[in-house]
Order: structure tokens, then C-alpha cells, then sequence
């Protein structure tokens, strides 16, 4: 009894791995220096989930910001910060930073192909 | 910059006074000591001291994101405290002693990270060497627009209009209820729960970004765009809310009912 109960909990653990590794979502990276991101238009497949990693390389702190992803987190300087976005459908997404909104701002595109 | 204060001021520090406000208009019956505000003026010192200083250690936890489990379970205090003390709202009964502590303690935490972002923002002006004045003006009409809300919103909670039309039971209900989602997109935001497509878009009606966006989502928790899974923790939290109040009240009615016995 015991022994089935190991096996089943090993094979959980290997399907739970295996499927993790298999959906490991795409990376993209932003940049925030001066209080401006770089790049400032990123563009991610639709209908897919990925992980965004903002890199804050100022000196003060900044608040990743956007209304149309539903998404805020604070980026410690010279620290990097990560989120997951999507899936989406194809469109336009705004982002700013919230403390310097002015010159920190951003778009992701959303498409069905030529991601980049 | 004015802008700028006015609306963090109105996204940090309007929450507090919409909290307090439900707290003190909704529920007549909850009398505060001078004990209970010492214990929530003390506390919210401390702990915008402790949170202003740890935030950066606290982020770094959980692969990054301390921040996203650290404001899910503060919100979810909350929460708990505010649907504990739901009977308050029609319920003669008072607080008992254990729930009164649990509600000082989540009202301070909840004070003490809102004020921190707020002075989060504040050090990242400093640090970049911005004016003053901007933000002085700013944080004068930020602090006036919280303040003459949150008296106005007491007013009308404690008035017999509410109470007579049930407002004030419908507002507390939608209220709890914005407060149930809020951990929805900070786990979404970390991958813990999936994230479905928009159910429907009236930000052309009234967008999450403008300042009646602001407002309707601090008072009742309005997304202009809401996924599934948020109008399904919005409404799993309304009939929760709506169960607790209907429970409550028939516990009252049965204990104010006499008892009538067949005496032959």
C-alpha cells in the first residue's frame, strides 16, 4: 500500500514537473534608465501567457504600472522585477511607470504572429 | 507633478478613508475606545516604519514576489475582519473581545502599507530631485478630496435613509466584495491563478484610469475590463457577504421572539 502511494506520488511529481518545463512561458525584458523604458514597444504572441522582466537600472525606485494589462509592481533600484501577462488577444496594451509617467511609458503589441 | 500627487494620493490614501469610513458609518454599534485608537496609532507607526524599511527584503521572498504574497494576505486580514463584524451592521450585539483586536490589527496593517507606498512615492520624488510645491499643492487636494468624501460617505452610512433602504447593506456588500478581488490580479500578476480573456470593456464609459475609475474601484471594486475569474470571486464574495447578513439577522429574530408555550 505504502509503495503504491510513493509511486503515485513520484508520478504526479514527474508529470507536474515535465508539464511545468513544457509551459515554461517566454521571457521578455525591459529596461528602465533615466526613467524611460527601453524598449519602449515590445511585441508578444496572442493567446499566450509570458513573463515580462522589468530591469530597473536607476537610482530611485519605480512603480511598473498599466490599467489595460491589470498589472503593478513596484522595482527596487538596480533591482529587476518579474510578471506574468496573458493570455491576450491581439491589441494595443499601455504601460507607464507611475512615479515619472511622463517620459516612463510603454506599449506591448499583442499579435497572432511576428513576435519578436 | 500636481496631477501626479493627487492621483496616488487618491490611489494610496483615499482606500484608508473609505475603510475607516465603512467601519465607523456602516457599523453604529462598534464603539471605539481611546485604548483601540492609542493601539491603532501606535501600531500604524510602527508598522509603516517596519514595512518603509523591509519592503525591499520583503520583495525579495518568494523568487520576487514577497511584495504580491505580502499584500494578498494583508488584504485577505482584512477581508476576514470586515465580514466578521458584517452582524455589526443590523446586530445590537457587541464586538467580542478577540474580534475587536483581529479588526484594530488588520485596520492598522491595511493603514500602515498604504501609507508606506505612499511614502514610497514620496522618496523617489525626493531622490530625483524634484519641486516641492507640486507636491505640497498636490498632497493639499488629495488629502481635502479624502477627507470631505470620507465625511460625507460617514454621513450618509449613518443617516436613516441608508439604513431604511438597505443602501447601506448593498454598499457594504459590493464594498466586501472589491475588496475580495483585489488579490485576484496581484496572484495572476505571480502565476498562481490563470488569467482568462476580458469578459466585457466599458472603459469608454468610465476607464480604470480616470479619476472616477479611481473612485468606483476603491468604493465597490469596478474594473472596466474584469476577467473571468474576477467576477467570479466577486460574486462568490457577494453571496458570502449576503449570507452572513441573512444568518445574522435570523439569529436576532430568534432570540427577540419570545417563547410561546402550550399551557393547557
Amino acid at each position: 500500500m505504502q509503495a503504491r502511494l510513493t509511486k503515485l506520488i513520484v508520478l504526479s511529481f514527474s508529470i507536474w514537473a515535465a508539464f511545468s518545463a513544457w509551459a515554461k512561458p517566454q521571457e521578455f525584458h525591459i529596461t528602465l534608465k533615466n526613467h524611460v523604458f527601453t524598449p519602449s514597444q515590445i511585441t508578444i504572441p496572442a493567446n499566450t501567457k509570458v513573463k515580462l522582466i522589468i530591469h530597473n537600472q536607476d537610482d530611485s525606485i519605480e512603480e511598473f504600472d498599466s490599467f489595460d494589462l491589470n498589472r503593478e509592481k513596484v522595482i527596487f533600484p538596480n533591482k529587476k522585477g518579474r510578471i506574468f501577462i496573458g493570455p491576450l488577444p491581439a491589441g494595443r496594451y499601455e504601460y507607464f511607470g507611475e512615479y515619472f509617467p511622463k517620459t516612463a511609458r510603454g506599449v506591448v503589441i499583442v499579435e497572432d504572429s511576428n513576435v519578436n | 507633478m500636481l496631477i501626479n500627487t493627487v492621483l496616488l494620493f487618491i490611489k494610496d490614501i483615499f482606500p484608508i478613508f473609505v475603510l475607516l469610513s465603512f467601519i465607523v458609518g456602516a457599523t453604529s454599534n462598534l464603539r471605539l475606545t481611546k485604548m483601540d485608537l492609542s493601539f491603532y496609532a501606535g501600531g500604524t507607526i510602527i508598522s509603516v516604519l517596519l514595512i518603509y524599511t523591509q519592503i525591499e527584503n520583503i520583495g525579495e521572498l518568494f523568487d520576487g514576489d514577497g511584495i504580491e504574497v505580502f499584500y494578498c494576505l494583508l488584504n485577505s486580514t482584512v477581508y476576514m475582519s470586515l465580514l466578521a463584524i458584517t452582524p455589526l451592521l443590523s446586530n445590537k450585539s457587541a464586538l467580542k473581545a478577540v474580534l475587536r483586536y483581529l479588526l484594530i490589527m488588520a485596520i492598522t496593517l491595511f493603514t500602515a502599507a498604504n501609507l508606506s507606498e505612499f511614502f514610497i512615492y514620496l522618496s523617489a520624488m525626493v531622490s530625483s530631485n524634484q519641486t516641492f510645491i507640486g507636491m505640497f499643492i498636490g498632497g493639499f487636494f488629495g488629502l481635502g478630496i479624502c477627507l470631505s468624501f470620507s465625511i460625507l460617505l460617514t454621513i450618509f452610512l449613518r443617516s436613516s435613509l441608508a439604513s431604511i433602504s438597505c443602501l447601506k447593506h448593498f454598499l457594504w456588500v459590493l464594498y466586501l466584495a472589491g475588496f475580495a478581488t483585489q488579490n485576484v490580479y496581484l496572484l495572476q500578476q505571480i502565476d498562481v491563478v490563470s488569467t482568462s480573456n476580458t469578459l466585457w470593456d466599458i472603459s469608454n464609459f468610465v476607464a480604470d484610469a480616470s479619476e472616477y475609475g479611481y473612485l468606483l474601484n476603491t468604493l465597490i471594486g469596478y474594473k472596466a475590463a474584469p476577467t473571468a475569474e474576477y467576477v467570479v470571486s466577486y460574486f462568490a464574495s457577494v453571496v458570502i457577504t449576503l449570507m452572513v447578513i441573512i444568518l445574522s439577522a435570523k439569529k436576532l429574530n430568534r432570540i427577540n421572539t419570545p417563547i410561546v408555550r402550550n399551557e393547557k
